[in-house]
């Protein structure tokens, strides 16, 4: 099921906010009652579009509530063999899960193409939000194994933890020492409930009005392929693309947080404009900072971090990439993606740090979007080969203009510059011209509105999928 | 509860997971190892009379965006005049795990021809709505038309 679905906010939505508000907030004012509720709602709105895949979810829920009880029970014991030996288990078994239904096609398909063999590979369905509930689970057992956290007793607390619909299939990834407290003591209350409303109209009017839009520009220009394509035409796609995804996956995290915070959970945020980051380095600060966060916390600093000599710091940044771009999907061209990112990442840190101090900052900005623009290129494209097409086109390697370029800006060239305005924080700066008093106002008549034209925009669409979905 | 008994609960449980994997993997293998001629035959058999045309590999590619090097053989029909959304589409992949991404280009495709024709062709706008896509092990089917369930029964049998 999507938020941006009129199952979910027609029917869903409303039932499981009457339920968890009637019968866990009024009726019982009990926390276990709440999780309950939440929980079995979570379970349907995950086996709403993949029933097959909710028995995996749960088996992988009973494992790790054991394996945590265990290694608090060997702890407790004194038994730190024990407790090293559950650990291992569970991180072969979630990453073995993980690498089994996400990676094995890629595995053998990679293995035949080396070997020329021809070997046929079980292959599955990706299962919606694997690599986000895995790294969920994944936070608990690294930190219940470091000490950091206390085990959770509780099986519907941990399973809620793991299955909490907001952010379950697209994140943020939120980490359990994040929302331990919140799992047992929560209060709802309607500035909370008034601020989630609006957060969750703000990320499904992105979702909607812009990543939608955009993304078909994109894609009539990447079906057409690279024959017809200027170097405008080129350009113009990317640009669109690069507004798509972050609408698409910041307007996802928008929802979550929003519907998090209506059912009285608070989620860390996940964006802070990407697209006016300085440096590479400034960027990976802003988006998906959940993930960012993840991998430092629990790869890059166990790596050692920025403590060991040069050389190793390179390496440990080179695994941390490798594997951010290989979380993001089982190709090459992700891994490749993770690679370019690794590489500027490193350049700026060792290379150009003093050079770029000495650049005006609106070039910094402008470089910092190339390299973004072209990361996206890689990220994008069906197959490597295709990205350097793509590329080649946008760097020269065809005519400058061409009819279709005119006319795909022409026709779209006012969502493209409002798209362009709104991720930026420049219309919050726009409203502050304005008196508190107008503001609030102005809020007042514009999410009604919003919502309502979302509403139009997706009784318009009958299919909207998000990006980070595949993922 | 002591150690030894939460390890074998987890023992149990890695059990279930390998008999569960067994058993999606049923549910999600099948396919055929027949080439895209044979199993075109009775499927265009269902066309005889239509308004569909046989098109090229290229058309496919064309309207969907397929990489061409990722297929093992296309069948395509399309009607020849622009109001008319009938088609079918047989694919068969090089690899299985590829047939979920074409799927996803098939419903783009489904999804900007009802953008097309919702406002002025309100017929080929319920067509669409009602249009087939499903995969079977390393083929994809697709199709939009009058007979639509007929023709999904003649692909399946086909496999």
């Amino acid at each position: 099921m999507v938020f941006s679905s009129t199952t979910f906010l027609i029917a869903f939505l409303p039932v499981t906010l009457i339920a968890y508000y009637v019968i866990g907030v009024k009726l019982t004012k009990n926390i276990t009652v709440k999780n309950i509720i939440l929980l079995l709602a979570s379970l349907v709105f995950y086996a709403w579009g993949e029933p097959l895949y909710i028995v995996l979810m749960v088996i992988s829920i009973l494992f790790n509530y054991t394996v945590g009880r265990a290694m608090a029970s060997s702890r407790e014991t004194g038994n730190s063999k024990r407790v090293k030996a559950q650990f291992i288990f569970a991180i072969v078994f979630n990453l073995g899960m993980l690498g089994f239904f996400k990676y094995i096609g890629f595995l053998f398909g990679t293995v035949n193409s080396v070997f020329g063999t021809d070997i046929q590979s079980l292959a599955f369905p990706l299962p919606v939000g694997i690599s986000f509930y895995t790294f969920q689970i994944l936070s608990y057992i690294i930190d219940l194994y470091r000490g950091n956290i206390e085990v959770q007793k509780n099986p519907i607390s941990f399973a809620l933890y793991i299955s909490l619909f907001p952010q379950l299939i697209a994140g943020p990834i939120v980490k359990y020492k994040d929302i331990a407290k919140q799992l047992s003591f929560r209060k709802e209350n309607a500035d909370d409930f008034s601020r989630g409303i609006t957060r969750f109209t703000v990320g499904l009017a992105k979702k909607l009005i812009f990543a939608n839009t955009l993304g078909a520009v994109y894609t009539i220009i990447q079906n057409g392929g690279t024959k017809d394509l200027s170097v405008v035409g080129a350009w113009i796609g990317i640009i669109c693309y690069t507004l798509q995804i972050y609408f698409d996956f910041s307007g996802y995290s928008d929802m979550a947080i929003g519907l998090g915070g209506m059912f009285g959970f608070r989620f860390n945020e996940n964006f802070r404009y990407p697209y006016i980051a300085a440096s590479v380095t400034d960027f990976w600060r802003r988006w998906h900072i959940s993930l960012s966060t993840w991998f430092k916390e629990y790869v890059y600093i166990p790596l050692g971090g920025n403590r060991r000599k040069t050389p190793r710091v390179i390496l440990n940044l080179m695994i941390v990439w490798m594997l951010t771009g290989l979380w993001h999907g089982a190709a090459w061209n992700f891994v490749l993606w993770g690679v370019f990112y690794g590489v500027l990442l490193i350049l700026e840190k060792y290379v150009l740090a003093g050079a770029l101090e000495k650049i005006p900052t609106p070039v910094r900005y402008i470089l910092t979007m190339l390299c973004v623009m072209v990361g996206w290129v890689l990220f994008s494209s069906p197959s490597l080969a295709a990205a350097g097409e793509y590329l080649g086109v946008m760097f020269g390697g065809a005519e400058f203009i061409n009819s279709q370029a005119i006319y795909i800006f022409s026709a779209n060239f006012i969502v493209i510059i409002l798209g362009a305005f709104c991720a930026t924080p420049l219309y919050r700066k726009a409203l502050r011209s304005f008196s508190i008093q107008t503001i609030g106002k102005l809020k007042m008549a514009a999410y009604p509105l919003l919502f309502i034209l979302c509403m139009i925009f997706m009784i318009s669409e009958t299919y909207n999928p998000f990006l980070y979905f595949r993922f | 509860m002591t150690d030894k008994k939460y390890i074998w609960i987890e023992i149990g449980l890695v059990v279930i997971l390998i008999v569960y994997i067994i058993f999606i993997n049923g549910f999600y293998s099948g396919g055929t190892d027949k080439s895209i001629a044979e199993v075109s035959k009775p499927v265009t058999a269902t066309l005889k009379g239509s308004t569909l045309s046989k098109k090229t590999n290229g058309d496919a590619v064309k309207a969907f965006g397929f990489e061409l090097d990722k297929t093992d053989g296309i069948m395509y029909y399309a009607a020849d005049n622009v109001m008319d959304v009938s088609e079918v589409l047989i694919v068969k992949l090089k690899d299985k795990t590829d047939a979920p991404d074409f799927e996803e280009k098939i419903r783009e495709r489904v999804t900007n021809q009802e953008n097309l024709y919702k406002g002025y062709a309100p017929k080929q706008y319920s067509l669409l709505q009602n249009s087939i896509v499903a995969s079977s092990g390393n083929t994809v089917f697709y199709c939009t038309s009058k007979t639509a369930n007929a023709i999904y029964e003649a692909y399946k049998n086909a496999l």
